[in-house]
C-alpha cells in the first residue's frame, strides 16, 4: 500500500516540483586538483626517457653511465646559473609574478654589517634561513651584551641545534643530483649506527646553560626531550640513557618523539634480544601510563628494532602482534611497516620460504591501494625500502616468479615508482628481478618485460648482461643475436675496459656456437660477418712491432713535433684492446663463413706474426673453415700454409685437412710434394693414414 | 643573391597564417589579452639570449610558446657539441631564464646533424 503511494508520487514528480532545493555541497578542490587527476592517468612508461632528459635520440642516454653523466651535467648547469644569479643579483629583482616565486630570486646573502646587532629578530631571521651556527654566535653575543632574549627564542634555537647536531642543515639537492645522492654522499653507504653526535658541541653547551635557567615544568620537559631526541637521533645511546634516567628522577615526562627515537635505537642500548623486547614492552607500558598515543612512527620504530634482532625466534610472532596493535589503534600500516615485516620474516637468504607472508602482504597492499583511491602517500621515511626489500626477498628466498611479477606490476601502477628513491636501490631491484627471471622463466614472458624496462627505466649492469647472455644461449633465441649486438653497443658494454672484454668474448662464442648446430640463413651469416667487421674497426689490430716502435719514441722526443707527441701519449694511455687467439679464431669463423677471404686472411697473418704475445692459439674450427674457404677460392699456397700451421699446432684435424686438399683436383705436382712432406713430418698417427695421390 | 634558404625563409610573410605559422604563440593579441608589450619585449630578449648563449647551435628560429604562466622554447639544434655540454646549457638556460622572467621556462629541442639539413631550397 505504502509502496503504491510511493510509486505514484514518483511518477508525478515531474508535474509537482519539490518546493525546497538543496544546493549540492561544494567540493573543495586544491589548486592543483586537475593536474593531480591528469597525473593519475599517466604511468611510468619504458618507452620514453625520464623526464629530465630531452626527447631526442641524440640526447637520450641509454647506458647507466651516460644517464648519470647527463643528469649531473644538467644539475651543474643549474648550479652555474645559480652562481650567476647570486653574483649579479641586482639584475634579478624585477618581479612580475603574483604571488612572487621565491626560488626565482637570488638567495638571500648575509651582509655582515646587517646582522652584527645581537638582537632577537636577528636570531629569528638566521634560524629561518638555516644558519644555526651563526645564530648561536649571535646568541652568545647577546648574552655578553646583556640583551634580553625571550625564552621561546632560546628554546627554538636549542631545538634546532639538537635536530641538526650543532651544524647547519644540508641544502636540498636538485632532483638530478638527488637520484645519485647515495654515490655522492659516501657516509651513507656504510653502517647506520655510527655515533655522529658532536660531543661538547654547541647543543650540549646550550643544554647546560638552559638547565640552570629552566624554571617552569614545560620548559624543562621541552629542554630534556629535545636533548634526548637529538642524542638518540645521532646514535649517542649511553648519554641518552643517562639523560633519560635524570628525567625520570626529576619526574619530567617523556614525550612521543623521544619515545619514537628511543624505540628506534634500542638495538644499540641492549644486547640480547630478550632484553630488547622487554625494554620495548616497558616503554610501551610507560607510554600507556602517561597516556601518550603511539603513532605510525612508533610502530615502525619497534619493527625496525625487531628487524635488527636477526634470527630471533620470537621475531615473526611479535611482529604480527604489533600489527594487530596497530590495527587496534586505528593506524594504517605504511609501506615502511611492510618493509620491516618482510625483513623480519626473511632474516637471511635461506629461511622463510614456508611462511608465505609476502603474497599476503601483497594482497593487503592491493586492498589498501584500492581503498586509498589508487594512491599511496609517503608516510614514513622507511617507505623507501619497501620495494627493494620485497623484490630482494621474493627473488632470493621465495624464488617465486609470479610473486616477483606481481610486485613489479604493483610498482608500475600509478605513481608508485617514486617509492624507489635513488639510483642504487633501483639498480639492485631490477638486478634481482632479472636474475630470477633469467634463471627460471621462459623467453616469451621475460623478453617483453626486459624490453619494457630497458633501457629507459633501467640500464643493466654487467652481471645482469652476462646472465642475459647465459639465458639467451640456453634458450637459443636465434633471432635475438643480432639485436643483442646493437643492445650491447647501446648500453655501453663494447669498449676497451677489462670487464667488457669478457662480454665480447662471450658474445662471439655465442655466435659461433650456433653456427655448427643449425643452418643459418644467408642474411644471418652476412649480419654476423658485419658484426665481426665492426669489432675489428672499433678495436684495430695493432701488430707488436708498432707497439715497440711507440715505446722507443720516448728517446727521440725532441725530434717529433708536439702534436705527434700528444697523439703518441694518448695512444699509450689508452689501453689497447688485447686480442687473444680465442677471439681471433671466433672472428675468423664468422668472416670465413661469409666468404670474406681478405679479412680472415689478415687476421690469420696477424696471429702468425704475433704468436708470441697472444694467449691461446687459433682453434681447429677456425683453421678448417679458413682452409675450406681458401680451397674454394683457389688460393692453394695459402691452403698449404694453413696445413703447415695445423701441423705445428698438432691438431687432430690434420688428417681431414690433408684429405680435403687431396681431393682437390687442381693441385700441381709441387703442391702434392709439399703435402707429402707435411704428412711425413707430422707426428700424428691419423695423418699418416691418409692416402695421398 | 643565390643563397640556401630554410623552409620558413622561402615562404613570404604574406603566407603567415596560411601555410606559415608564427614563431611565438601567446594569447596577448586576443580580445582582452593582457601584457602585449611585455610579451613582445620578453620575446626579443629571449631570442637574443638564446642566440648568445648557444653559440651557433640553433639552426632554426626560436619558437616560443606560452602556456598558463610557462614559457616553452623549442628549436632545432645541431649536434656539434657533446650531449654533456648540451645538457649543461639546457640546465643553465632554464634556470637563469626562469629567474629573469619569473616564470617557469622549459626547453624542448630537437637535434639535426648539421646546418645543411634544414636547407629547403636555393633562392
Amino acid at each position: 500500500m505504502f509502496l503504491r503511494i510511493f510509486n505514484r508520487c514518483a511518477s508525478t514528480a515531474t508535474a509537482s516540483r519539490p518546493t525546497s532545493f538543496t544546493f549540492p555541497q561544494r567540493l573543495n578542490r586544491s589548486p592543483t586538483a586537475i593536474l593531480e587527476a591528469l597525473n593519475s592517468c599517466v604511468q611510468t612508461d619504458g618507452g620514453n626517457p625520464a623526464y629530465i632528459f630531452m626527447d631526442d635520440p641524440f640526447l637520450i642516454p641509454t647506458s647507466g653511465h651516460e644517464k648519470r653523466q647527463l643528469a649531473l651535467s644538467k644539475a651543474s648547469g643549474k648550479k652555474a646559473a645559480r652562481w650567476i644569479i647570486d653574483r649579479y643579483s641586482y639584475a634579478f629583482f624585477h618581479d612580475v609574478a603574483a604571488p612572487s616565486i621565491p626560488s626565482y630570486f637570488p638567495s638571500y646573502t648575509f651582509d655582515e654589517k646587517e646582522f652584527i646587532e645581537p638582537d632577537e629578530t636577528t636570531l629569528y631571521k638566521l634560524m629561518n634561513w638555516n644558519k644555526i651556527t651563526k645564530a648561536y654566535e649571535i646568541y652568545k653575543k647577546c648574552l655578553e651584551n646583556n640583551v634580553d632574549i625571550s625564552s621561546t627564542c632560546k628554546y627554538a634555537l636549542f631545538d634546532l641545534l639538537c635536530i641538526y647536531n650543532s651544524e647547519n642543515p644540508m641544502d636540498t639537492l636538485p632532483p638530478e643530483e638527488d637520484w645519485y645522492r647515495r654515490e655522492l654522499n659516501e657516509t651513507n653507504q656504510s653502517g647506520l649506527t655510527k655515533r655522529t653526535w658532536k660531543d661538547n658541541g654547541l647543543a650540549e653547551q646550550m643544554f647546560e646553560e638552559l638547565k640552570l635557567s629552566a624554571t617552569s615544568v614545560e620548559q624543562k620537559i621541552r629542554l630534556y626531550n629535545s636533548f634526548a631526541s637529538g642524542l638518540l637521533k645521532y646514535n649517542y645511546a649511553e648519554k641518552a640513557m643517562t639523560i633519560l634516567d635524570e628525567m625520570r628522577q626529576n619526574k619530567i615526562s617523556i614525550d612521543l618523539t623521544t619515545y619514537n627515537y628511543l624505540l628506534r635505537s634500542i638495538s644499540s642500548i641492549k644486547e640480547s634480544y630478550e632484553a630488547r623486547w622487554q625494554f620495548i614492552t616497558e616503554c610501551l607500558q610507560d607510554m600507556k601510563q602517561n597516556s601518550i598515543q603511539p603513532n605510525l612512527r612508533t610502530f615502525n620504530s619497534i619493527l625496525y628494532t625487531l628487524r635488527r634482532c636477526s634470527l630471533y625466534e620470537q621475531g615473526p610472532i611479535l611482529a604480527l602482534s604489533i600489527l594487530k596493535e596497530m590495527r587496534q589503534c586505528g593506524i594504517e600500516p605504511s609501506l615502511g611497516t611492510w618493509a620491516h615485516i618482510i625483513m623480519i620474516f626473511y632474516p637471511n637468504d635461506q629461511i622463510g620460504y614456508e611462511t608465505q607472508i609476502l603474497p599476503q602482504i601483497m594482497d593487503e597492499l592491493e586492498k589498501q591501494y584500492e581503498s586509498n583511491g589508487h594512491q599511496f602517500q609517503w608516510k614514513d621515511i622507511d617507505d623507501s625500502e619497501f620495494f627493494f626489500n620485497a623484490m630482494f626477498k621474493a627473488t632470493v628466498n621465495c624464488r617465486d616468479i609470479d610473486l616477483a611479477k606481481r610486485i613489479h606490476r604493483f610498482l608500475m601502477t600509478g605513481s608508485n615508482s617514486r617509492f624507489i628513491p635513488d639510483g642504487f636501490k633501483e639498480q639492485m631491484y631490477y638486478a634481482n628481478l632479472f636474475r630470477l627471471l633469467f634463471r627460471v622463466d621462459m623467453p616469451e614472458q621475460v623478453m617483453p618485460l626486459w624490453e619494457s624496462v630497458v633501457p629507459n627505466i633501467y640500464s643493466p649492469s654487467i652481471n645482469v648482461i652476462e646472465d642475459l647472455m647465459e639465458f639467451i644461449s640456453t634458450w637459443n633465441i636465434n633471432d635475438y643475436y643480432v639485436r643483442l649486438w646493437s643492445d650491447l653497443l647501446m648500453l655501453g658494454f663494447i669498449d676497451n675496459k677489462q670487464n667488457n672484454r669478457r662480454i665480447i668474448e662471450r658474445y662471439l662464442m655465442l655466435l659461433n656456437r650456433t653456427n655448427t648446430q643449425e643452418n643459418l640463413s644467408k642474411d644471418q651469416i652476412k649480419q654476423y660477418a658485419n658484426i665481426a667487421r665492426q669489432i675489428l674497426k672499433r678495436f684495430p689490430l695493432v701488430p707488436e712491432e708498432e707497439q715497440k716502435f711507440e715505446n722507443t719514441n720516448d728517446n727521440q722526443k725532441q725530434e717529433i713535433s708536439e702534436e705527434q707527441q700528444r697523439r703518441n701519449q694518448f695512444k699509450q694511455l689508452q689501453p689497447v684492446f688485447q686480442y687473444s687467439g680465442q677471439l681471433l679464431s671466433n672472428l675468423i669463423c664468422l668472416l670465413a663463413q661469409a666468404d670474406d677471404f681478405d679479412a680472415s686472411w689478415s687476421l690469420y697473418e696477424h696471429y702468425l706474426s704475433n704468436k708470441n704475445t697472444l694467449i691461446n692459439p687459433l682453434n681447429e674450427k677456425s683453421l678448417m673453415l679458413l682452409l675450406s674457404l681458401s680451397i674454394k677460392q683457389n688460393h692453394i699456397n695459402r691452403a698449404l700454409d694453413i696445413i703447415e700451421t695445423i701441423n705445428e699446432l698438432n691438431y687432430e684435424c690434420l688428417s681431414d685437412a690433408l684429405d680435403l686438399l687431396n681431393r682437390n683436383v687442381n693441385l700441381s705436382i709441387n703442391d702434392r710434394q709439399r703435402l707429402k712432406t707435411i704428412q711425413k713430418n707430422s707426428s700424428l698417427e691419423s695423418a699418416h693414414h691418409v692416402k695421398l695421390i | 643573391m643565390y643563397l640556401p634558404r630554410k623552409d620558413e625563409q622561402r615562404q613570404f610573410p604574406k603566407l603567415i597564417g596560411h601555410t606559415k605559422t608564427w614563431n611565438t604563440f601567446n594569447t596577448s593579441n586576443l580580445r582582452d589579452g593582457k601584457r602585449k608589450a611585455e610579451t613582445v619585449s620578453d620575446d626579443l630578449f629571449l631570442r637574443q639570449f638564446i642566440y648568445g648563449t648557444w653559440h651557433s647551435l640553433f639552426v632554426s628560429e626560436l619558437i616560443i610558446k606560452r602556456r598558463h604562466n610557462m614559457i616553452i622554447l623549442s628549436g632545432l639544434v645541431t649536434r656539434t657539441i657533446h650531449p654533456r655540454r648540451m645538457y649543461f646549457l639546457i640546465g643553465y638556460t632554464e634556470e637563469i631564464l626562469s629567474a629573469l622572467l619569473k616564470t617557469p621556462v622549459k626547453i624542448e629541442i630537437q637535434t639535426v646533424e648539421n646546418k645543411d639539413e634544414v636547407i629547403f631550397t636555393y633562392w
